[in-house]
């Protein structure tokens, strides 16, 4: 059960066509009758899982489609097999997509309850920066949120931050980096938390997810102060800068 | 007046501090760089004045490094890393960060350029050499546990022999050293005084002080097409980390204990036991036991924010109180 995720719920209708039928059909049955099975049999011990199994047939290779024109439409979501293999299930219609889904993400929400109550994982999370670091914008594609499960240990920090914070998003990013590395210290008496990027350095308490300051790292290498014409010379990375000694912080 | 706050550093890809000596250890775009823990973490918002320039300046200590690893060994602090050259060969220098006593009313450890120019803050302590790819250290009291290419590696800084860990050249292990063979190894943790557990990217398997296989049991994990891509030793867990989830094993008994899943799962700092050292408190589990969270050696991960669009989250590890093994 924690290995099964539920992917996307929304994905666009696909239109069955008898020539495409064959490779469409190729994914799903290759993988389609186990997993329908695992998740039948989830449902089977469990009494708010309806047996809406009955409605969504999985469209076949060869499966007769004359009967209804409207059938030719499929409305896929996917699961996946964390480590394993991402399975794409197609509904008739969206109704009976949703209601997979919808049974899928109670199951989940249960079972992230119990694993809760009876205090089963060894592990909880605390958010320690959540609006600070945004991805670039090449690094986004692809990079949109899954379906969140409530009651999991993700779930809970980030509520335990809306508990302190309000709810919604916090203050707008300092970074639109990819984030590296990380490291915690002390140092005045105050534990901060180092987080490294494609973008430098930031920091911030480490009781303060969202007061992330970037830090101004002088560079090792050459520079040079002219003050004749108020401007310093830089050598970064190859590279000479000048920068006009009247900014009072060049970072 | 100026301030000097000059062109950062850019991609930052490996940090650690190392705060006896107040020196914030970063790897920025391949170079190993030193800055004083002050220039990271200053005292207050306000930039310090110009006249502490010299003592801020930081330092770079190599070029091309692609990671480091700092602990304490036999009393002393050392600071091990890697420097490629060529393809398949792999360098590692050891440096020993000093205190640095100047006789200046302000006195400060570390990080100065006083002494005729040349800073003293690190010197050269060893280096040793593989012909293979390596791609992380372990480091324990005396001994180096290197993950090669052909599998871990066992040295000392005296003898610098190393010596292959587990022998599959050995009959009786023979179904293990299949299941080894051709697996990238992640890293070498201490169980107990007696045990310790490799782990590959596809299972891990038990080995005694002296490196020989000491269960026949091999522990499996839950990805078949996943491959682990990170390890590390949390409390009593093996803590393994690819682009999906974190997957949290009992490292006693093997069994699987948590499933953390995301997207873009990255480890950030894979805490006191990990496999880049125990730069803070020795051996620390990440507690909240006495109320006071300490952030030193937790496990920090990082994903793809569950429910912000095109946002990243950063999150730490902490072991629950009362957590009952069954």
């Amino acid at each position: 059960m924690p290995l099964l995720c539920l992917e996307s719920t929304n994905d666009d209708a696909v239109a069955k066509q008898n020539r495409i039928a064959a490779p469409l059909g190729r994914t799903t049955t290759s993988v389609s009758d186990t997993k329908l099975n695992k998740i039948a049999t989830n449902g089977s011990d469990r009494p708010g899982l309806e047996p809406t199994s009955s409605a969504t047939t999985v469209p076949r290779l060869g499966q007769p489609l004359a009967t209804d024109p409207e059938g030719r439409i499929m409305y896929p979501f996917r699961i996946k097999h964390l480590g394993h293999d991402m399975y794409t299930l197609y509904a008739p219609t969206p109704q009976v997509r949703q209601d997979w889904c919808n049974k899928i993400i109670e199951a989940k929400t249960r079972h992230a309850k119990a694993l809760f109550s009876q205090n089963a994982e060894p592990f909880r999370l605390r958010v320690l920066a959540d609006s600070a670091f945004a991805y670039d914008g090449i690094a986004a594609i692809g990079k949109q949120p899954g379906v969140p499960i409530e009651g999991t240990p993700l779930d809970r920090a980030i509520r335990d931050l809306e508990s302190v914070y309000g709810p919604g998003r916090g203050p707008p990013p300092v970074c639109r980096a990819q984030v590296n590395c990380a490291t915690g210290f002390s140092a005045y008496g105050k534990s901060i938390i180092a987080i490294g990027t494609d973008y430098g350095v930031f920091i911030s308490d480490a009781t303060d997810p969202r007061g992330w300051q970037r830090v101004c790292l002088p560079h090792f290498r050459l520079f040079s102060f002219l003050s004749f014409f108020l401007l310093v010379l830089t050598c970064c990375n190859y590279r000479l800068y000048p920068l006009s000694a009247s900014h009072k912080s060049l970072c | 007046m100026l301030q000097l706050q000059t062109v950062p550093a850019q991609r930052v890809t490996q940090i650690a501090v190392l705060e006896e000596f107040s020196v914030c250890l970063i790897i920025a775009d391949r170079s190993l760089i030193s800055y004083p823990l002050d220039v990271v973490a200053p005292v207050s918002n306000f930039p310090a004045p110009l006249h502490d320039n010299p003592r801020r300046a930081p330092q770079r200590l190599a070029k091309d490094v692609s990671f480091f690893a700092a602990a304490r060994m036999k009393e002393r602090m050392l600071v091990f890393y890697k420097r490629k050259e060529g393809v398949h060969n792999t360098f590692f220098k050891v440096l020993e960060p000093v205190f640095h006593r100047t006789t200046e009313k302000k006195s400060r450890w570390l990080g100065s350029s006083r002494k005729s120019g040349s800073t003293e803050s690190f010197r050269d302590y060893d280096e040793f050499f593989f012909p293979t790819e390596c791609y992380s250290l372990n480091l324990f009291q005396t001994y180096i546990a290197v993950a090669t290419s052909k599998g871990f590696e066992l040295l000392t800084l005296d003898k610098k022999q190393p010596m292959s860990i587990p022998d599959v050249k050995q009959p009786s292990i023979a179904n293990i050293a299949s299941r080894i063979r051709d697996q990238k190894p992640l890293g070498m943790f201490r169980l107990n005084d007696q045990e310790f557990l490799l782990a590959y990217e596809d299972c891990a398997v038990y080995v005694d002080k002296h490196g020989d296989v000491s269960r026949t049991l091999i522990m499996e994990y839950s990805g078949k097409q996943k491959k682990a891509k990170g390890a590390t030793l949390c409390g009593q867990y093996l803590v393994l980390f690819n682009d999906d989830y974190v997957e949290v094993r009992n490292a006693e008994n093997g069994r699987l204990r948590q499933i953390i899943a995301g997207r873009d799962v990255r480890c950030l700092d894979y805490g006191a036991r990990g496999p880049t050292g125990t730069t803070s408190a020795l051996g620390g589990i990440p507690s909240s036991s006495s109320g006071q969270i300490d952030s030193k050696t937790t496990v920090k991960i990082g994903m793809t924010h569950p429910e912000i669009p095109g946002m990243q989250i950063v999150l730490e590890m902490l072991l629950n109180d009362g957590h009952l093994e069954k």
